[in-house]
């Protein structure tokens, strides 16, 4: 484990976005004593331009409600839903792989069928669907979300498993005596779990712009700020006041860059090392 | 041979591979008494690999009976089967592909104490300390990752982890073809050692004749699945008689014989 | 004596490892003339593979290189596939799985030898002949996977052969393979060389197969030479203690016999850092103090010589 971490803190642009991302977290988790303005309190005048007023430093929305709370708050929507549905995907993703892998047979056939069945619907539009079904709660964008990619990781998942399950170290711990309990969840999920680990990082990232996208079409929780919504008002004077929507926009952007960045970091530290020859 | 009967039983094994032409293994009966050495030597493609891993089951054979220690090791199943196993145990021809890259190598050799119950957690760290000494390493190495190791020093570790369930049979699949000459010596030299200390018997599956004279007593020959000759090693090797022994024999090259030394003196 | 083809003056090669950089080989001085047949040989760690991989300039980006390397016969940087042909040790990896094997072998003659696809085919079916494929033309068409190892090992040799390289330089070709296909590749190997007056290059960890195709046989040791002469003199009356070892162990197993092989005492020796004095003093029977304080220097020429306090040259 140490030395993955070493690895990894070789990466520089890994460990600069995992800085981003960590001090990006802590502000959204400290967001009401960071900056304790109510994102929803119309708390200045509309449209207040970004660094002119010290009260409101990036300035205010149409309706006067302050963009540096709004933002902050947005991060902690974006940011928790978005792990939560990565984690629910990866989660039901890695057990559907698993099982088919390790079952094969019968149970491999059916349960690829099902994963063929979610993945010839674009995943956006089956978000979008279970959305609207299930109504525009947090909870129900993060289900919407996960079902909508947790095709990826259960596929990667059986094909490693398959793949590993030839190898000589899997044989020797059978010879071994290793019960396959003891073999699906010490041998062959350690070694399984890294590239799609390294899926982690773009699934993450997928889920802050999938869900941005729903509350930019107004299909999230109206109520609670997020990144989406703000860009979706800001449509609307996008000519003369541009940042309404840039600035809600570029903390997308980044955070999405840096969640990619430190999925990748991870991945190659994470990767065995080949012996010399 | 002991009198409960011969260790290794192999009667009539046979398994083909789902469309191929030719069977993998064919017809197959040996037995193997306790501590004695059998070599299983044939060209890559006789079968010998296979009939290996049919021995141990890690393949399902078409046909057969596999009886070990008077067992049938085909009729049984889950925890009988696993611990059945124990007495029986498979050393693989690349030490780097048979040890999980993500795990210490001394967890993998403790793996059989735990999982067979025979040293309680505490004694473990001292029973992999004292496996790893018995097979020349220092205890220390435990630590390491295989690919940390020299390729001697991971052949030993699976040969510990071969040994942590104190076998009666080991299975060794090529187990010095990756290794150099000197390490080659190494090894072998301390399966011999073992050998003496522990009384061990095993079956040594390889292509190499030197290999197979250093460490058997008696020799089987594999071709196109079937077993073409046996016999003592040391007579078979001399006067080959089959085919393909014949063929084994005449490919070995051998070294210009040796001219007395000068002295040498620092 | 023919022509100098190579020439190597105190070659040192550095490869990174982790954070720090490694010495592979530590000052190699070796010649080889045209038609000659070489082999290098060493365990694991001896700088063998490096060695190999300078001359052909296939050593990675990060590596120190320091010495001489020359093409005396050439005159001019050698370029792989037309000057230098190379066979690698894994015969499943060394042939790209995507192209039929002919036109791995004519593509060498057309970037080579300037000739039309047309005739390089059947120029590639005269090789697959030589080598000992069974009915090239229909197999000309064959992507690596429907042969077998040995098979492919052979197709290797003819990409490497196909432009007439004046040497070739082949790193363990046999490891990979049983002892029957061995031999025949081994004697195949000899018939070419012979045939074209191809200069080998052949790195092993085998004496036998050293001693089965090599005219010369020079020795390395953690990155040094130690020995070289040649190979009917070598592997009848070695000089160097390392090698009377390997030729003591190799003879055990030659015969049938009970009792333990020869054994050569300690652990290989590790790659880091300086080395004070012999390197093989630490393993060696005849070790004495001047051993471990003052490196031998190689006493003898190029081609025949001997580096060890003890013996003689």
């Amino acid at each position: 484990m140490s030395d993955a971490l070493v690895r990894f803190a070789r990466n520089r642009a890994a460990l600069l976005a995992a800085f981003l991302l960590a001090t990006l977290a802590l502000a959204a988790a400290l967001a009401p004593h960071l900056w304790p303005i109510d994102p929803e309190a119309v708390d200045g005048p509309p449209l207040l331009r970004p660094f002119t007023d010290p009260a409101h430093p990036l300035g205010t929305d149409r309706l006067g409600r302050d963009l540096l709370a709004r933002l902050l708050f947005g991060a902690r929507l974006s940011l928790v839903v978005a792990l939560a549905a990565a984690f629910a995907s990866l989660l039901l993703g890695s057990a559907v792989g698993l099982a088919a892998g390790l079952a094969g047979g019968r149970v491999d056939e059916l349960l690829m069928r099902v994963t063929d069945a979610f993945q010839t619907v674009p995943g956006f539009l089956l978000a979008l669907a279970f959305v609207s079904v299930l109504g525009p709660e947090a909870e129900s964008v993060v289900l919407a979300i996960a079902a909508s990619s947790w095709t990826g990781p259960a596929r990667l998942v059986r094909a490693e498993i398959l793949s590993l399950a030839r190898r000589d170290f899997v044989l020797a711990a059978v010879v071994a005596g290793l019960p396959p309990v003891e073999i699906a969840w010490r041998v062959l999920l350690p070694n399984a779990l890294p590239p799609v680990l390294a899926y982690a990082g773009a699934n993450i990232a997928s889920a802050v712009l999938v869900e941005s996208a729903l509350s930019f079409l107004g299909l999230a929780d109206p109520n609670r700020a997020s990144w989406g919504a703000m860009i979706a008002e800001g449509r609307a004077v996008l000519v003369r006041e541009p940042w309404l929507s840039i600035l809600p926009g570029l903390a997308l952007l980044s955070t999405v860059l840096a969640v990619n960045l430190v999925g990748e970091g991870l991945d190659e530290a994470l990767a065995p090392r080949r012996a010399r020859p | 041979m002991s009198p409960a009967g011969p260790l290794l039983e192999v009667e009539g094994l046979a398994k083909r591979w789902p469309g191929a032409a030719a069977a993998a293994v064919s017809d197959v009966s040996f037995t193997l008494a306790e501590s004695e050495r059998v070599a299983l030597v044939g060209a890559s493609g006789s079968g010998k690999t296979t009939l290996a891993r049919l021995i141990v089951r890690l393949i399902e054979p078409d046909r057969g009976v596999v009886r070990f220690a008077g067992r049938d090791l085909l009729a049984l199943s889950g925890e009988p089967l696993r611990r059945l196993r124990a007495g029986l145990q498979l050393v693989f021809q690349d030490p780097l592909a048979a040890l999980d890259p993500r795990r210490r190598v001394g967890r993998q050799v403790a793996d059989p104490l735990r999982v067979h119950g025979l040293v309680p957690r505490a004694d473990r760290p001292a029973a992999v300390a004292a496996l790893f000494a018995r097979v020349g390493l220092d205890p220390a190495l435990a630590e390491r990752f295989p690919h940390e190791l020299s390729g001697g020093q991971r052949q030993r570790v699976a040969i510990a982890r071969a040994l942590a369930c104190r076998p009666r049979l080991l299975l060794l699949d090529e187990p010095v073809a990756q290794l150099d000459v000197s390490v080659k010596a190494q090894i072998l030299n301390l399966l011999d050692r073992l050998r003496r200390e522990e009384g061990l018997a095993w079956l040594l599956i390889t292509h190499d004749l030197g290999a197979a004279r250093a460490a058997s007593d008696r020799i089987l020959v594999m071709a196109e699945g079937r077993i073409v000759e046996e016999g003592q090693t040391a007579a078979v090797l001399a006067a080959p008689r089959a085919p393909a022994t014949r063929a084994l024999v005449a490919a070995e090259l051998r070294l210009p014989p040796p001219e007395p030394a000068p002295r040498l003196s620092p | 004596m023919s022509a100098l083809l190579l020439e190597l003056r105190g070659l040192a090669v550095s490869l990174p490892l982790g954070r720090r950089c490694v010495p592979a080989l530590r000052g190699l001085d070796l010649e080889l003339r045209s038609g000659e047949r070489l082999a290098l040989l060493g365990e694991s760690g001896s700088g063998k593979s490096t060695a190999l991989l300078a001359i052909v300039g296939l050593l990675p980006e990060e590596a120190r290189i320091e010495g001489l390397r020359r093409f005396p016969l050439l005159g001019r940087e050698p370029v792989p596939g037309r000057d230098l042909g190379l066979v690698l040790q894994d015969p499943f990896a060394s042939l790209n799985p995507v192209l039929s094997v002919g036109e791995q072998i004519a593509e060498v003659l057309v970037a080579h030898r300037g000739a039309r696809w047309s005739e390089a085919r059947r120029a590639a079916v005269v090789l697959l002949e030589r080598v000992g494929i069974a009915d090239p033309e229909r197999r000309l068409d064959d992507p690596p996977h429907r042969f077998s190892g040995g098979q492919r090992q052979r197709i290797a040799i003819a990409v490497a052969i196909a432009a007439g390289p004046r040497l070739l330089l082949a790193d363990e070709p046999t490891s990979a393979l049983d002892t029957v296909v061995q031999a025949q590749i081994l004697d195949l190997l000899d018939g070419l060389v012979r045939e074209q007056g191809t200069a080998l290059l052949l790195v092993t960890h085998d004496l036998a197969v050293a001693g089965r195709i090599a005219d010369r046989i020079a020795v390395l040791y953690a990155g040094r030479l130690v020995e070289s002469a040649p190979a009917g003199r070598l592997l009848r009356t070695p000089r160097h203690p390392y090698t009377r070892a390997l030729l003591a162990t190799a003879r055990d197993l030659e015969r049938a016999g009970a009792g333990p092989l020869a054994e050569i005492a300690g652990p290989p020796p590790e790659p880091a850092g300086r080395i004070q004095g012999c390197a093989f003093a630490p393993r060696c029977p005849l070790a004495v103090d001047r051993c471990r304080r003052e490196r031998p220097l190689w006493r003898g020429d190029a081609r025949d010589g001997v580096a060890c306090h003890a013996a003689e040259p």
